[in-house]
């Protein structure tokens, strides 16, 4: 997963979840120190930015070209609405070029971070003087690392869910819509939670 | 390890899920069969504490797992029939590591272990690949890594090959019958699975209804059931 000995995957964890950050924050927000001519480039520039982290990440464009593909649902999910209402054109595209942005990042960010490193990261700042009054109120460092991994961890097991849902509407004749596909989707999910529960229980996690 | 069950009784809302089992076992591999809702989960998920029982008492070693989770969680892995849930890390080597999380060894030293488990079922070149991109015989391979690495004394198996195809499936019980030096409970309808045991308990209606060697057991299984 994380084969590669880039500069980024060397980067701490702590300093890239810093990043990221940040990052997401300046193309996200209207930045007020921005020359005004330059911030309709933002999200551009913002993108390309983007693009130059993965080729010093992966040695080329392909991993970031990839990304891209699989956001493909979800850009055309957030511009059509957009267009339908009317929306002006240049402001349907800032708006998915920012969103667009933000994942990608996310998805470099998680591509290049081990994640027993991103967890210790989470413990040693959550442990830190910081936060110190939040652990006397019951915080539990390795539990919010943890709940953080697992998050991350039932992703692929959604996506599975909504494929295998899918499948089995699409072998019934039926066509798979978000409504048909939410109530078998919401009781896999929980039966996936109720046995991860279990399993964790049964490797001594207490939470 | 000595298992003991003394007149052990499970009720969940009212409903018997498990009824007056009282025996004792010390074989290394016992096989459990039975129909489904039988009993046979719910006596496995006694063995490590998952379940406690409505009355009576089990005691595995030392240990009341009912009392004494932690401990009964140290000395018996539980292997699940689907991988998928037993995966908590999103790669194979972390995934083996995250089991030795807090046992006071180093990263190194955790690392290290983690590879030689993986090593000694010659999956390691999987080492850093997403474990949820496995096969599932693959999957239940780590599910078992990850459970040694520990190094249990007991390991608990609900169906580990229910959901393998041949091939895996035969991999994993070579596995759980041959290979490995702990002591088994393997809950199973693999009936060519559970003849490689050294004793098989059957389950029906919530009872135990017998203990006894394989081919005995599994044969008065097959006849009572070969009507329906």
């Amino acid at each position: 997963m994380q084969q590669s000995d880039s500069l980024i995957h060397r980067a701490t964890p702590g300093f890239k979840l810093l990043a990221l950050i940040l990052l997401i924050a300046a193309i996200s927000v209207d930045l007020p120190f921005a020359p005004a001519s330059l911030k309709p480039w933002i999200p551009t520039l913002a993108l390309a930015l983007t693009a130059a982290l993965y080729a010093l990440a992966f040695s080329g464009l392909g991993r970031f070209l990839g990304q891209l593909w699989n956001l493909k649902f979800l850009i055309i999910l957030v511009t059509i609405p957009q267009l339908i209402f009317g929306t002006p054109w240049a402001n349907v595209l800032s708006a998915t070029l920012r969103l667009t942005d933000a994942m990608l990042l996310a998805a470099l960010f998680s591509l290049t971070t081990k994640t027993r490193a991103l967890m210790e990261s989470i413990e040693v700042a959550l442990g830190s003087k910081f936060f110190r009054p939040l652990v006397r109120l019951g915080l539990k460092p390795e539990t919010v690392s943890l709940a953080f991994v697992l998050t991350m961890n039932a992703i692929p097991m959604i996506l599975k869910f909504l494929n295998q849902t899918k499948e089995a509407q699409t072998a019934r004749g039926v066509k798979p819509t978000p409504v048909r596909m939410t109530i078998p989707l919401l009781v896999a999910s929980l039966k996936y939670a109720d046995e991860f529960a279990e399993a964790l229980t049964a490797r001594g996690v207490e939470v | 390890m000595l298992i003991e069950f003394d007149r052990v009784s499970v009720a969940f809302e009212g409903t018997t899920a498990l009824s007056e089992v009282t025996l004792k076992l010390d074989q290394k591999r016992i096989g459990v069969i039975g129909l489904n809702g039988s009993g046979k989960s719910t006596f496995a998920r006694l063995l490590n504490g998952l379940v406690a029982p409505t009355s009576g008492q089990v005691r595995v070693g030392e240990v009341d797992p009912a009392k004494e989770a932690k401990a009964a969680r140290k000395q018996t892995g539980f292997i699940f029939s689907n991988p998928d849930v037993q995966i908590v890390m999103p790669t194979v080597l972390e995934d083996v590591a995250f089991s030795l999380r807090g046992s006071g060894l180093t990263k190194a030293e955790i690392d290290q272990k983690a590879r030689a488990i993986l090593g000694g079922f010659a999956i390691e070149h999987l080492a850093d690949q997403a474990a949820h991109s496995l096969s599932s015989g693959q999957k239940q391979l780590l599910a078992i890594c990850a459970i040694l690495v520990t190094e249990p004394k007991l390991i608990v198996a609900d169906e580990p090959t229910a959901l393998l195809d041949l091939v895996n499936a035969r991999r994993i019980a070579r596995v759980l019958l041959h290979e490995i030096p702990q002591q088994i409970v393997l809950v199973t309808h693999d009936l060519e699975l559970a003849a490689g045991c050294d004793v098989i308990l059957r389950f029906a209606d919530s009872r135990l209804v017998q203990i006894g060697e394989p081919s005995a057991v599994i044969a008065d299984y097959l006849a009572e059931n070969s009507k329906a």
